[in-house]
């Protein structure tokens, strides 16, 4: 017998338009942890933040945070980004594990840390950009994971880019 | 009101509000001491100062060193190791295992704290009998005899449990004089329980021969254990301070000044030392403050009474009791055995060496003192309320759940540990009389 | 012929399980059973306790179809485990944790207690183990966790989706606790999932472990 299913109401935005299981479909893991491997030296550790980013939190969230770390590692690979970066630079903000506080340990951050200079390259006084990256690792921890990979990404890309645009400046 | 009356009443009234709400005993002796104090000071009689330094510290030290030797001990895995080695001896047989677990929980017993011995030993009698699945006569009786065996081999030694402490504290006794008397008389009686048990009761009897299961049992009990190791860091020295320890309860004698109470202490505090943290977690964790302040309290509320010269008058009593000085002992220790029944053997045992002194001017003073310590075990296994040791077994067999093979919960409380409680009354006090008729004849 | 067998063994099953856990449990019982009722005293075996408990008759089934039972082999799961700082377990399966700890001398270990389900004293567990493995409660997994930690559970049976672990390891696998630790092992005992549905197991999606290892797989026949 066919199963009858009421016919879903006429929607003027995109929202239900398609399932969640298809966007958890759509968002590979494996394809996340390569672009995390852009800003992460250790395979483990991208599989451990590519888990909680899209392992965790809302099926929107997972999705879109997916889309955004994506398109960023493609961007940096089309302009030249290897995988394995170099150890991160001194000037970061770690993402904490979101723990109680307690006894102090070396390992209660998460491996990736999120890099300060993209928020330098567009705000002025340092403790602007501390707000900003305050409020960048603030949150559950797939949004602030999120948010840091996203910036490192960014990094990455400027890195590449301030490297490129003298060379490729064209005389006026 | 006078003092005779009221330091009395307030006694009576402690012992028995212990013996009736067992749950708040601690709170009942220690409030009771101090009204008894409180009486006393008002009243016109001894001062809170002059009952204090009546009370026998020595005894209190002697229990709390040996306590913390036997924690030492635990530390070590010995108690585990005890486990394996009952689970082994007995085959997975239940036709021999409860005749293992008793005559164990007796050598232990005599040598160790029986409340450390149980509490670290019956979780493992519980799996194995979980194993057996047993019927609930066979439960009631293995469980029943292994309690009757801590108390028999608490009383065998002088540092088994506290009334043997007292005995030997007190310098009433000396340790060989005690030990040999009763830890013969003691033997004796387990032997005879374990024949009467083995024999007319048959516990094992309707529970069928199977191989599988007891080669299961077995093999299940030593996987528990399998890589569990006497920690011999531990473990050795320890031993060699409790030989060293019995050696100067039996060659130096007391006029030296080093007294039992300075032995236990010294032994206690070496062994602490040299098992380092796990000393100092012995000393901040297991020391046994109930005991302590129960005994503590009952110690107060009888010194208190002492004063008042009525253990004095009642020990008069009984002496001059027109029968013949045989029957006057026979007499005190079959109420002794009663008493000890109703109300456990600590407070009887503190409130009747004072009596036990009186008869002890006219009679062979060890037996009425090994007779005493075995009267007090015979009713410390009369019910399992009686002794410490009963209610704890009873509420770890309740959290184990066990089950016979067809699934029915089985029980062991104060009715199912009844007729095991009468048949070692019976056998305990009887040698008791014997040993102490003997004695005097 | 039909082997007897008696009457209390499913309830000294559960206690085993309790004890050792439940495949080490099953690996025994059918060791016993093989040795002094042989094949038929098995298959009588497994039908009594097999409806109950899934991994017994799987065990069960693997001895009657191979004639043996392999040990869990730890290599890959020690290799999983070689670079975590410190590892905490669900679970007491006394085959596999003989294996692995030895496997792993510089890591500190520790068992979850309280987390519910039939547990043994877990400190007597961990006895033997001296100095190795450390007994913590359910609500101080906090101290164990970190960007290096490792959770590790026993599975007993999965297929591509659904894999089958003890209800304790669901009390603590929250998405906090997810997120809390770098790897999430699960360690297949069984191999492919029992052919009768554990009742006393719980069913966990095999996306949620970052890693699961699998041994061996069982022959139904």
């Amino acid at each position: 017998m066919p199963i009858h299913r009421p016919p879903l109401p006429k929607l003027k935005d995109h929202r239900h338009r398609h399932s969640l299981s298809s966007l958890a479909e759509a968002a590979d893991p494996q394809a996340l942890v390569d672009a995390l491997l852009l800003v992460l030296a250790d395979r483990r550790d991208a599989e451990f933040v590519a888990r909680c980013i899209v392992g965790e939190g809302p099926a929107h969230h997972r999705a879109a945070s997916w889309a955004l770390l994506v398109v960023a590692a493609e961007i940096a690979e089309r302009l030249g980004c290897k995988p394995g970066p170099k150890t991160q630079a001194p000037d970061t903000v770690s993402v904490a594990l979101r723990l109680p506080p307690g006894a102090a340990r070396d390992d209660d951050t998460f491996p990736l840390a999120m890099p300060l200079a993209p928020l330098r390259a567009i705000v002025e006084p340092s403790r602007h950009v501390e707000a900003l990256a305050d409020a960048l690792v603030d949150g559950p921890a797939h949004h602030a994971l999120a948010n840091a990979a996203l910036v490192a990404l960014f990094a990455r890309i400027l890195e590449k880019l301030d490297a490129r645009l003298p060379n490729e400046a064209e005389p006026p | 009101m006078e003092l005779k009356v009221v330091l009395p009443t307030i006694l009576i009234l402690a012992i028995g509000w212990q013996a009736l709400l067992p749950r708040l005993r601690l709170v009942g002796v220690v409030a009771a001491a101090a009204a008894a104090c409180a009486a006393s000071s008002l009243m016109g009689g001894a001062s809170t100062r002059d009952i204090l330094a009546a009370v026998p510290w020595d005894v209190l030290v002697i229990l709390v060193a040996l306590g913390a030797l036997s924690s030492v001990l635990a530390e070590a895995r010995v108690f585990e190791r005890i486990a394996v080695g009952v689970a082994r001896a007995s085959r997975g047989d239940p036709r021999r295992f409860y005749i293992v677990v008793s005559v164990s929980m007796f050598i232990v017993s005599g040598l160790v704290n029986n409340l450390t011995a149980l509490l670290l030993v019956l979780p493992v009698v519980l799996v194995i009998l979980r194993l057996i699945t047993p019927d609930q006569r066979y439960t009631t009786w293995t469980l029943g005899l292994m309690l009757v065996s801590c108390n028999l081999g608490g009383a065998a030694t002088p540092i088994g449990d506290f009334p043997a402490i007292l005995l030997l504290g007190a310098g009433r006794m000396d340790f060989v004089s005690y030990l040999s008397q009763a830890s013969i008389s003691t033997a004796i009686a387990l032997g005879l329980l374990v024949v009467f048990v083995r024999f007319a009761v048959q516990p094992a009897g309707r529970l069928p021969r199977d191989e599988l299961t007891r080669r299961i049992t077995l093999r299940v009990a030593e996987t528990m254990h399998r890589g569990v190791r006497l920690n011999r860091r531990l473990a050795i020295p320890t031993f060699l301070i409790a030989a060293g320890m019995m050696t100067a309860w039996v060659f130096v004698p007391p006029s030296t000044g080093v007294s039992a109470d300075l032995v236990a202490w010294l032994g206690a505090a070496l062994a602490l030392v040299i098992a380092g943290t796990a000393g100092e977690r012995v000393v901040r964790s297991s020391v046994d403050t109930e005991s302590v302040l129960f005994l503590l309290a009952l110690f107060i509320m009888v010194g208190a009474v002492r004063t008042t010269g009525l253990f004095e008058l009642a020990g008069q009593a009984l002496v001059s009791l027109p029968v013949r000085p045989s029957v006057r002992l026979v007499l005190f220790l079959v109420t002794a055995a009663v008493l000890t029944g109703v109300f456990s053997a600590g407070p009887s045992m503190a409130a009747l060496l004072e009596v036990a002194g009186v008869l002890a001017r006219d009679l062979e003073p060890d037996a009425v003192y090994v007779g005493l310590a075995l009267a007090v075990c015979a009713g410390s296994s009369l019910f399992l309320t009686a002794a410490t040791s009963g209610p704890l077994a009873q509420a770890m067999v309740e959290r184990a759940d066990l089950r016979d093979a067809g699934g029915s919960r089985l029980h062991f409380g104060f009715r199912e540990f009844l007729p095991v409680g009468l048949a070692a009354f019976a056998t305990i006090l009887t040698v008791g009389v014997v040993q102490a008729l003997i004695r005097i004849a | 012929m039909t082997a007897e067998l008696p009457l209390g063994l499913a309830l000294s099953f559960t206690v085993a399980t309790a004890e050792i856990g439940m495949f080490s449990a099953a690996r025994l019982f059918v060791e016993e059973i093989a040795l002094t009722g042989g094949r038929s005293a098995v298959e009588a075996a497994r039908d009594v306790l097999g409806r109950r408990y899934a991994v017994f008759d799987a065990i069960a089934s693997q001895w009657l179809s191979r004639g043996r039972i392999p040990l869990p082999d730890p290599a890959e799961v020690a290799c999983e485990l070689a670079d975590s700082s410190r590892v905490l377990i669900v679970g007491a399966e006394s085959d596999a944790l003989d294996r692995l700890v030895p496997m792993l001398p510089d890591q500190p270990i520790a068992l979850v207690s309280g987390a519910g389900g039939p547990e043994a004293d877990l400190h007597r567990v961990a006895a033997n183990y001296p100095d190795r493995i450390e007994v913590v409660s359910l609500g101080k997994w906090t101290a164990w966790a970190g960007s290096k930690s490792a959770l590790l559970t026993f599975v007993y049976g999965a297929d591509d989706h659904v894999a089958n672990v003890s209800p304790a390891y669901l009390r603590l696998v929250g998405p906090d606790v997810r997120a809390s630790f770098r790897t999430l092992l699960g360690w297949n005992l069984l191999g492919a999932r029992p052919r009768l549905h554990p009742l006393h197991l719980a069913e966990t999606n095999v996306s949620d472990f970052s890693v699961l290892v699998a041994h061996g797989d069982v022959d139904w026949n």
